[in-house]
């Protein structure tokens, strides 16, 4: 029978955020970013050391911004710092500028080499090969972690410019991009069943592969709950299959201010708002006693985007998305029920293991 | 050489951003197939749209393609909603930049530049030392990958002698390599840019060396002022032009749908003054 991976949030952050994780995000600047999740490790870390490692498509979101000026951060792999149309942010500015608070290491790739990176951590292999990444300065030495029999083990520098002529004989020559391999995975999904069976619409960007590049777990943060029979109704859209998945985490608004298409839209005030007040360091402390340590639970967090906020994101024109879901969402009562139901599970699972 | 530019009260009626868009669009068949990015080059694309290409393709790298812009806005960025509600196919990034642009499908892009040099190679990374930079910008996203697969790359940026460079502070992009001819020995389905277009003028490269040279004179700005603007010994074209100003329809579709707040190129300032 299939288990049930219902899980809290905070719970969630507990087991599988710990110093020195390296935990990559889906979505894209302004898309399906899991910015709830990010909120939780700053709420429950904000005066540690973590170290932390953060891959991610776009390092320039609110919430990835306020992980580096609370200093949680070690180091990123990336392609861009920017959310696009409201700009680039200013907590990574100046802590690759000037250092403050502290100096994180970046790692620049492009859209298509750092996405076949993720695939050759998908696919169990050490490099992909690729057009991109032949000419320029992304083959300046970079850092992560190196392929061995073994698993992967981290390294400090490790050289990119790598070209391999087409060993079948033809003249071609391309760039070896190395797998790139996140301790954690978090994909934000529209919706996912009870089993981890994840539910996602609208652009993938990365994610077709990236919740498989996880070495240790692959989480998903869902903004609703279905039941299975909207998976098998849909099976082509049901991007990871529950037994890869380590925990569902039931969060609406989860992506917010990001976009989550079908259920709300990008919160572009609330961006310019952060990025602008984020410019001193003292802003940004700001933001995040206001974003992410205000709130005590969801309906608080609902409460801190504003009823009427979300109410205008919700009249969404990608409502459509959707709609072919609806039918099938749970309600809270039915989700807690379900949720105190993989608590006991998985309590007694441990308590089995401990045993032994 | 006849004297050309120079016609500096134009700019009481348009923006050097709006000319920008103007000459980028010109640039733009109707048969092309666009990788679409953010910011001026999306003004530009969807200028190209409206007049000249009413039946080009755009692709957004995070897996839009054919997408229609719903509402009465632009997209904030290529992930914005307002280009998921009308699509007919929406996919991921490996299919866009991977298969459609790696394989030559993707005709045309657009791709703005902190610095650019005489071979038409871009930054978009940062200015000065990479591992203790002076300013950080936002990095490449998948401007490296649509240099180097999208076949004819148009490139647009704001013109200095610290955007037109000598040498790159971080070689970002692909444009013609450093001796001009790294493309000839790859298996690259892109053929280079196709012209760069900065607010002073209009530079396309030599069909040899691939350096590129002053072809084109914004109408408010003059040959001198694009030489002493650009960071190499810049090589002037014997049949320089001057480029036609805005036209009415381009000003009209720029003003009051593309651009109405003025956002990417300023034009409500204009008004103001």
């Amino acid at each position: 029978m299939a288990k049930l991976k219902l899980m809290r949030m905070e719970d969630a952050v507990k087991r599988f955020v710990h110093t020195r994780t390296s935990i990559l995000s889906s979505g894209f600047p302004l898309m399906r970013k899991p910015q709830a999740f990010w909120r939780e490790i700053i709420r429950q870390h904000i005066n540690d050391k973590m170290d932390l490692q953060i891959i991610s498509p776009g390092m320039g979101d609110e919430t990835n911004g306020y992980m580096v000026a609370a200093g949680l951060v070690e180091s990123c792999v990336t392609v861009f710092i920017s959310q696009e149309r409201p700009g680039t942010n200013p907590n990574l500015r100046r802590s690759i500028e000037k250092g403050v608070p502290r100096r994180i290491r970046i790692e620049d790739y492009s859209n298509l080499s750092m996405n076949m990176g993720l695939v050759a951590a998908g696919l169990n292999v050490p490099f992909m090969p690729c057009l991109s990444g032949r000419w320029g300065d992304f083959r300046k030495p970079g850092f992560g972690r190196r392929f061995n029999e073994e698993g992967t083990i981290p390294v400090h520098h490790y050289p990119k410019d790598i070209v391999m002529k087409d060993p079948f004989g033809s003249e071609v020559d391309t760039a070896l991009i190395q797998g790139i391999y996140p301790d954690v995975s978090v994909l934000m999904a529209q919706c996912a069943d009870p089993y981890g069976n994840a539910l996602v619409v609208g652009q993938l960007a990365y994610d077709q592969w990236s919740p498989f590049a996880a070495r240790k777990h692959t989480i998903v943060v869902a903004d609703r709950i279905v039941d299975t029979a909207a998976c098998k109704q849909f099976p082509n859209l049901t991007l990871v299959p529950g037994f890869a998945v380590s925990a569902v985490i039931p969060w609406y608004g989860a992506s917010w201010p990001c976009n989550s298409v079908g259920h709300y839209a990008e919160d572009i005030a609330h961006m310019n708002e952060t990025l602008q007040r984020s410019k001193t360091q003292e802003g940004a402390e700001e933001c995040i006693r206001d974003y992410c340590l205000s709130y005590k639970d969801h309906d608080e967090y609902m409460e801190m985007i504003g009823k009427d906020n979300m109410k205008q994101l919700e009249d969404t024109h990608t409502r459509h998305l959707v709609d072919p879901f609806r039918e099938w969402f749970m309600s809270d009562a039915e989700v807690e029920k379900l949720m105190k139901q993989a608590e006991a599970e998985r309590a007694k699972v441990e308590a089995e293991s401990e045993a032994k | 050489m006849a004297k050309i530019g120079g016609k500096k009260e134009l700019l009481e009626k348009f923006t050097q951003q709006e000319m920008m868009c103007c000459a980028c669009a010109r640039q733009v068949p109707d048969e092309a197939i666009m990788d679409i990015g953010v910011g001026l080059g999306l003004v530009a694309a969807n200028l190209a749209k409206g007049i000249y290409a009413p039946d080009a393709v755009f692709m957004y790298e995070s897996g839009s393609i054919d997408a229609v812009v719903v509402g009465d806005r632009l997209p904030y960025g290529i992930d914005d909603s307002v280009i998921q509600a009308d699509t007919p196919c929406i996919t991921d990034l490996l299919h866009v930049l991977g298969w459609a642009t790696m394989s030559g499908r993707s005709t045309h892009t657009l791709l703005g530049f902190a610095q650019v040099d005489k071979f038409g190679n871009l930054n978009t990374t940062c200015m000065g030392n990479y591992y203790d930079p002076d300013i950080r910008f936002p990095g490449s996203g998948g401007a490296h990958d649509l240099g180097t697969g999208a076949v004819h790359p148009i490139l647009l940026g704001p013109q200095s002698t610290r955007t037109l460079v000598n040498k790159l502070d971080y070689k970002t992009t692909l444009g013609y390599g450093e001796d001009g001819h790294f493309r000839d020995k790859m298996w690259y389905p892109g053929k280079g840019p196709l012209v760069i277009v900065t607010n002073l003028g209009e530079y396309e490269p030599d069909p040899d060396t691939h350096e590129f040279i002053l072809t084109g004179v914004m109408p408010y700005s003059t040959v001198e002022e694009c030489v002493e603007n650009c960071g190499w010994d810049l090589k002037v074209s014997p049949d320089v032009k001057e480029v036609a100003p805005p036209t009415v329809e381009e000003t009209k579709l720029l003003r009051e749908v593309l651009d109405r707040e003025g956002l990417n190129t300023g034009w409500t300032k204009l008004a103001k003054k």
